[in-house]
């Protein structure tokens, strides 16, 4: 009985683990915030540059697209923690870039989009 | 009065109270023609809520996104297609501290008018990546009559120079500025509503209205590396049957001396988490008054300004903005002088407005603008009691747009409600009987109430 309540409790302290990010919201996401100005699919250039295969990439190297020389300069590899850092204020990261997206304050609407970008490949 | 379907200009100088000449003393027509509001078709198009690109979710104030869009010669797309039609319907309610004798127009009380200010209709939307723009056709409400409204369509496209990435762009339209992605210029300045029941000051320079609707221009722009704005081009007058059949008085202010060139230029840097600007612009034109070419002369105003503003969006949907705006205008007014309208060949004009907003969460804004009209002593050209333009005073608009991030009637719908007053310190050049009968500056204090109805 007792190595059952410390089982018990030990089991009740440990760290909740964190909700796992979703994709699928992250879908929705690009579609509210992103896909106005950029493509899911590769080569497609609108406003912004593909974000097909950002995940990895390095800042302002897209061929075809007119970067910024503020984000060229910035040369940011984009890992899933350099986007969230950037997605929560892009300009304050990267000062001059064209993007004029305010940024997303949530942290979890910025893992879920950034786990839809991982997909993007 | 005017022909059938055209606007009658004696409305608006009615309202002015002064007979002075049309084709010498020009008043902002904005109160005419109001600027094109958040049109929901760019919204569907976009498949973004009016707060997107619009300050306190409702136009025509841009935010950095809208100003992107703008000189992307409307051009961004979310969706495949959409029907590129849009409507506003504008109504208002408007008191002033005395009765306007006579009448601000025909058909309506001293005081006190509840009216329909304007019907508008747009075709708006891109295609491709290359083209867009809109057109619009008001109904006013006060004239009863159809004129055509803003126009601008554009090409663009995208290239990089010396490394840098550049939109370059080419807009025709009718109203030298109104292509322009800042709200500092006349043509989308504050006060963004008006009403020809509103009393107005008689006088404003050349760029604050006057050419509006009364010119076809082609102008072509660079915007550098998102930091540098770069325009130049020019503007005729068209033919006077074919301003007539636009519904349009052609007479006023006059015809254009072949063509009227536009410059403008400006740089945008980002301060703190906000966007700051700093521009020039420059406006000349040769004018013969009324479209009279009797005398062989003609009147040229140059108009010089600088413009600056800040604009500072928050996380959580808020947006501060301030926008300055100075106007310096030299005239030579050979024309006016030979036809006995002015007493002296050379007289200027010195124009200055700021305004700062402050929007929250999309839904409640409030707008306090300031002006200043200064000018030469010229009791042919202002015939009020003391021969001069000047005129001084402030607006405060407090409104709410319930719907500006997101209707639930769809984004093709949205709403503003507002109230402006405005309050003269100076009219028409003096505070207390500026008109020598007896009336005051403060007489023209206005209290507007307003609905605004974009879908």
């Amino acid at each position: 009985m007792v190595r059952i309540l410390i089982v018990a409790w030990t089991a009740a302290l440990l760290p909740v683990p964190a909700l796992a990010a979703d994709a699928g919201h992250g879908a929705k996401q690009f579609q509210t915030s992103c896909a106005i100005c950029h493509a899911a699919v590769a080569g497609g250039i609108k406003n912004g540059p593909s974000l097909y295969g950002v995940v990895g990439r390095t800042s302002g190297t897209l061929t075809g697209y007119h970067y910024s020389t503020a984000m060229k300069a910035a040369a940011l590899v984009w890992t899933d923690t350099q986007l969230d850092t950037y997605l929560a204020a892009p300009k304050k990261v990267v000062t001059g870039t064209k993007m004029s997206f305010i940024g997303i304050a949530d942290a979890t609407k910025r893992a879920d989009l950034i786990a839809y970008l991982d997909t993007l490949k | 009065m005017a022909g059938r379907g055209k606007v009658d200009m004696r409305y608006l100088e009615r309202n002015w109270a002064l007979p002075f000449s049309f084709s010498i003393v020009f008043a902002p027509l904005s109160a005419l023609s109001s600027p094109a509001s958040a049109v929901p078709s760019f919204a569907v198009q976009t498949g973004q809520p009016c707060a997107m690109c619009h300050v306190g979710g409702f136009g025509p104030q841009l935010t950095q996104f809208g100003r992107d869009f703008k000189i992307g010669g409307y051009t961004n797309r979310a969706v495949n297609f959409n029907v590129p039609l849009s409507a506003q319907v504008i109504a208002s309610y408007v008191h002033t501290k005395a009765d306007q004798n006579p009448p601000a127009a025909p058909n309506v009380k001293p005081n006190d008018n509840f009216a329909l200010d304007q019907v508008g209709l747009f075709l708006a939307g891109g295609v491709g990546n290359h083209l867009g723009g809109f057109v619009q056709v008001t109904y006013q409400g006060i004239a009863k009559a159809w004129t055509w409204d803003n126009l601008d369509l554009r090409a663009v496209t995208t290239s990089e120079v010396a490394g840098a990435p550049v939109v370059f762009g080419a807009s025709f339209n009718n109203s030298p500025g109104i292509d322009d992605p800042w709200n500092t210029l006349p043509v989308w300045g504050f006060v963004y509503t008006g009403s020809v029941l509103r009393p107005s000051p008689a006088t404003a320079p050349l760029f604050s209205g006057a050419l509006a609707q009364t010119t076809l221009g082609l102008t072509g722009y660079a915007w550098i590396d998102g930091k540098v704005y770069i325009e130049a081009g020019g503007y005729r007058s068209p033919a006077a049957s074919l301003l007539s059949s636009f519904g349009v008085d052609p007479t006023a202010p006059g015809e254009i001396n072949g063509i009227a060139p536009y410059a403008r230029i400006a740089y945008q840097k980002a301060v703190g988490a906000g966007d700051a600007q700093i521009g020039a612009f420059l406006l000349s034109a040769s004018l013969y008054p009324g479209r009279d070419r009797s005398t062989g002369f003609t009147d040229r105003y140059t108009d010089l300004g600088v413009d600056a503003s800040y604009q500072l969006p928050r996380e959580n949907g808020d947006v501060f903005s301030v926008n300055a705006r100075y106007t310096h205008e030299s005239q030579a007014l050979r024309a006016s002088f030979a036809l006995g309208n002015a007493t002296n060949v050379n007289d200027s004009l010195d124009d200055i407005r700021i305004d700062a907003s402050y929007y929250y969460r999309n839904k409640i804004g409030a707008t306090v603008g300031v002006f200043d009209t200064t000018g030469s002593f010229d009791p042919l050209l202002f015939t009020g009691r003391t021969g001069r333009p000047d005129s001084q005073g402030v607006t405060i608009q407090l409104d709410g747009t319930p719907f500006g991030s997101g209707s639930p009637l769809g984004s093709r719908f949205n709403v503003r409600v507002g109230v402006q007053y405005t309050a003269y310190t100076r009219f028409d050049g003096a505070r207390t009987n500026y008109d020598g009968a007896g009336a005051n500056a403060s007489d023209n204090n206005t209290v507007r109430v307003f609905t605004w109805f974009a879908f």
